[in-house]
């Protein structure tokens, strides 16, 4: 096994303990949200902060980064957090946030100021801007 | 024209590796990759499908009691089921279903919905259970209007989806009390915030027409109030519905059966309340919800129904143990004695009181995201009293000393 591989695989299980950050486009508005708006956000319940639509962006179902966010945030695992949308689709009260690809998706996503999503800190770039952090 | 880029920028995307030698040209495949990616996502975006899918069985223990026979009156000693479940076989018809939700964005503003229902106990027959035009007046506040389920009680509108909820059969005692989950009308659904609690304040008008044993059951001018409110990690909820009931019930009188139609309902008004709580900190989950339901009879026959539940919960990582309490009575407070006929007066409103109370100890496994696993025992009790004798859910009212009901189920949803 190549060593760059071990250092991956020790790695790994700190990737989902880094510290995470709720971020939109560099140029929004908005400069930061409560604990309790990113709750509403990412659970459908608040739809725009200060007048302006603000829509939730999800990492992929297989990110450790994700599986954090909901657990940190709500205490929820990725089981729990299906439950709830099953819930708000059909009753039509709400859609899950979109799924994007990647952290750089999301990156291009929330610059166009519509979109908010979260991120490692690390993953943060200057073309964003961090609007709440998770402990 | 898109399908002939989508395959262009495929075979690009493909063949490209031999030939992107400079910068340009593996910018160029990249780009062309992106293309084809979006292209993807626009058509996945144009319709947005979703859909769950139960397969439960329930049998119960050995139980027998009194059945009424409308001829030879009360039969003791016989075997008596609940909600055609028995003790000789799984029953795989009662809790198994499939859905599936279709929808689609017309413009930014409008979209259309269509979800259809297909249940073992109809015989898998599909039917539209949601079909609506919704449009969004602005981010907080959207209106709805076509075939909508009704939102009276705390789980109504997503019943038939049983991953959203812990159990197998929602509370039966309360969950049984309304004969109609649908209407065709319109909703109107404003979310706003009071400090740091959140709002749905949700209202509804339209007509709900369903057949029933006894004749078409009709509600006219269905209006009901609902709000959620939710902080953290509960959530509350108060209904309030009112309408207009029509139920014409035959003279039987030709058949040497009872005439009764002097108790038909005539515009006769009604009401539902539902008040509930719901606590869930990831661990420990608390649901408890009450209902009352009446309805202006003439005589009072119809008698007033109150129930509830309460449901506590905890997760050990993917297991959910939980236990649930849950009553429904009927408060009888009839004037049969001044119409015409009393005994038949007296038989509809027999027919309709309700008495039980019920524990169940249940268990939900997430075998993975979007698959659950569920076990459920429930053990009925107390169905009569000075005023009431009917078990309701069961054939007759069982006198025997265990009254179990078993169920096992799978669900999913994606």
């Amino acid at each position: 096994m190549k060593s760059w591989m071990i250092l991956v695989l020790i790695a790994l299980p700190l990737l989902g303990n880094a510290e995470l950050v709720v971020v939109t486009g560099s140029n929004s508005g908005i400069t930061s949200l409560t604990e309790n708006e990113v709750r509403q956000l990412f659970s459908g319940q608040l739809k725009s902060v200060a007048g302006k639509r603000l829509q939730p962006l999800d990492l992929p179902s297989n990110s450790t980064d994700r599986e954090a966010f909901y657990a940190k945030l709500m205490g929820r695992s990725p089981e729990q957090m299906r439950a709830y949308w099953t819930r708000l689709i059909f009753t039509g009260q709400g859609k899950p946030p979109r799924e994007v690809t990647n952290a750089q998706e999301l990156t291009s996503l929330v610059g166009t100021g519509e979109y908010i999503g979260y991120l490692s800190a690390e993953a943060a770039t200057g073309n964003v801007k961090v609007l709440y952090r998770l402990q | 024209m898109r399908l002939t880029s989508i395959a262009a920028a495929g075979l690009i995307a493909a063949t490209g590796v031999a030939w992107a030698e400079t910068l340009e040209e593996r910018l160029a495949v990249t780009e062309g990759r992106l293309a084809a990616l979006e292209a993807q996502s626009l058509v996945s975006e144009k319709f947005r499908f979703h859909g769950f899918l139960t397969l439960g069985m329930q049998r119960t223990s050995d139980i027998t009691g009194v059945v009424f026979d409308p001829m030879l009156g009360p039969i003791p000693d016989q075997p008596i089921t609940y909600r055609g479940s028995d003790s000789k076989t799984w029953d795989l018809r009662e809790f198994s279903r499939a859905g599936l939700r279709m929808e689609t964005d017309i413009n930014d503003r409008t979209g259309a919905v269509f979800q259809f229902l297909a249940s073992g106990t109809n015989d898998y027959d599909a039917e539209l259970q949601w079909a609506y035009l919704s449009y969004d007046i602005n981010p907080e506040l959207v209106w709805r209007a076509g075939r909508l389920v009704l939102p009276t009680y705390m789980h109504s509108q997503y019943t038939q989806a049983s991953y959203a909820y812990p159990w197998i059969e929602l509370p039966s005692q309360v969950y049984a009390t309304l004969p109609v989950n649908t209407m065709e009308g319109m909703d109107l659904t404003w979310n706003f915030n009071t400090g740091d609690v959140g709002h749905a304040l949700n209202v509804t008008w339209g007509t709900a027409n369903v057949p029933t044993d006894v004749g078409r059951y009709i509600v006219n001018n269905q209006a009901s109030i609902n709000l959620k409110s939710f902080v953290g990690n509960l959530s509350t909820r108060v209904s309030y519905s009112i309408g207009q009931t029509d139920l014409d019930l035959p003279d039987l009188s030709a058949v040497m059966g009872p005439n009764l139609a002097p108790y038909s309902l005539d515009g006769s008004f009604g009401y539902f309340v539902s008040i509930g709580a719901q606590y869930d900190n990831g661990k420990l989950l608390v649901i408890s919800e009450l209902i009352e339901l009446s309805v202006n009879s003439p005589y009072s026959w119809f008698p007033k129904q109150t129930a509830g539940y309460v449901t506590a919960g905890y997760r050990f990582g993917r297991l959910m143990p939980h236990l649930t309490w849950s009553a429904v009575e009927t408060d009888s407070d009839t004037n049969c004695a001044a119409a015409p006929d009393p005994a038949s007066c007296g038989a509809l409103t027999a027919q309709n009181v309700a008495r039980s109370k019920s524990w169940t100890l249940g268990t939900r496994f997430d075998l993975d995201t979007g698959i659950a696993l569920k076990a459920e025992a429930s053990s009925y009790y107390d169905f009569t009293d000075d005023t009431t004798v009917n078990a309701a859910l069961f054939s007759g009212v069982p006198t025997s000393g265990d009254v179990l009901v078993f169920r096992l189920a799978v669900d999913a949803a994606f």
